[in-house]
């Protein structure tokens, strides 16, 4: 009964991959080139960093330490505590709207465009 | 003669132990060396709660797939993870209800996708709430090419398992 693909597959299958792109482009249309600011979400809090200045920090959530690195207009999480290291495992992130997640640690790490309200300016 | 109600339990027991082992699995994989996607996993997992609720039944799969839940949670995980897991798998189970009441237009492969790229959205959702920012939604379109292709495996997976002659008169 159930073994070819069937017309309920096709579409399901076509749903999901359109539903794919149709996302992905949202996601991913005002994308700018130029460096942002580093926003830094723990919990509700957040925190904005720059992101033209090469730089070396940590960020305290609940129980676990992230030892966050800023170099060339990138982020990465160089070190975390954390059970899972999924925001280790994630690597450098540079462009606006790219994110790197600790759950764990409840810590949301987001580049975020110059015209995104700042605040301060750095330099 | 062993009464049916007796096999119906064994074979939960049994699926049950095969979800948790699958589960296990999962969890010492490196997958994330692979793949840096947060919550992309394989779900093979699914393959024996799907097997359950299209060979057994819904009800049987419902228990096995939250005992499963709050066994992986209490032995691999943590509360955050126990909340993915149910968030996904209410949703998976949604998907699986739908193409049960229009199985004539299943296989399970388009199955195994809806739930898996179902058990993503939940994912989503769960992450969004409990970390409060929704922008953990842009992960969701890779996770859906995910839950593409891994449903596709899982498809492949439970297709011979389905005619195992132990499902047949459960």
């Amino acid at each position: 009964m159930k073994e070819k693909i069937k017309l309920g597959d096709i579409v399901v299958i076509s749903l999901v991959f359109i539903a794919a792109l149709t996302l992905f482009f949202c996601f991913s249309a005002p994308k700018k080139e130029d460096a942002g600011t580093l926003s830094v979400s723990v919990g509700t809090q957040k925190t904005q960093y720059p992101l033209d200045k090469d730089d070396e920090f940590e960020i305290e959530s609940g129980s676990y330490t992230l030892k966050i690195e800023v170099k060339n207009g990138s982020v990465r999480v160089k070190s975390s505590d954390c059970p899972d290291k999924t925001c280790v495992h994630s690597g450098r992130i540079s462009k606006k709207g790219q994110l790197i997640a600790c759950v764990p640690a409840r810590v949301i790490l987001e580049i975020e465009g110059k015209e995104d309200g700042y605040d301060f300016v750095a330099g | 003669m062993i009464s049916s109600r007796v096999k119906r339990l064994t074979l939960d027991a049994m699926l049950l132990c095969v979800a948790m082992m699958l589960s296990y699995i999962e969890a010492i994989l490196p997958l994330s060396l692979i793949v840096t996607l947060p919550g992309a996993k394989l779900g093979l997992a699914n393959v024996a709660v799907t097997l359950c609720f299209f060979a057994i039944s819904p009800f049987d799969a419902a228990i096995v797939s939250f005992t499963r839940i709050c066994l992986t949670a209490l032995l691999f995980g943590n509360l955050n993870s126990f909340f993915f897991s149910l968030s996904g798998a209410v949703l998976a189970y949604f998907g699986m209800v739908i193409s049960m009441i229009l199985k004539k237009h299943f296989s399970f492969y388009g199955i195994s996708v809806l739930s898996a790229s179902l058990h993503n959205l939940g994912q989503c959702v769960a992450a969004a709430v409990i970390l409060e920012n929704p922008g953990i939604f842009s992960y969701l379109p890779l996770l859906l090419i995910f839950a593409l292709i891994f449903g596709l495996i899982t498809g492949a997976i439970i297709t011979p398992l389905s005619k195992l002659r132990v499902f047949n008169h459960a």
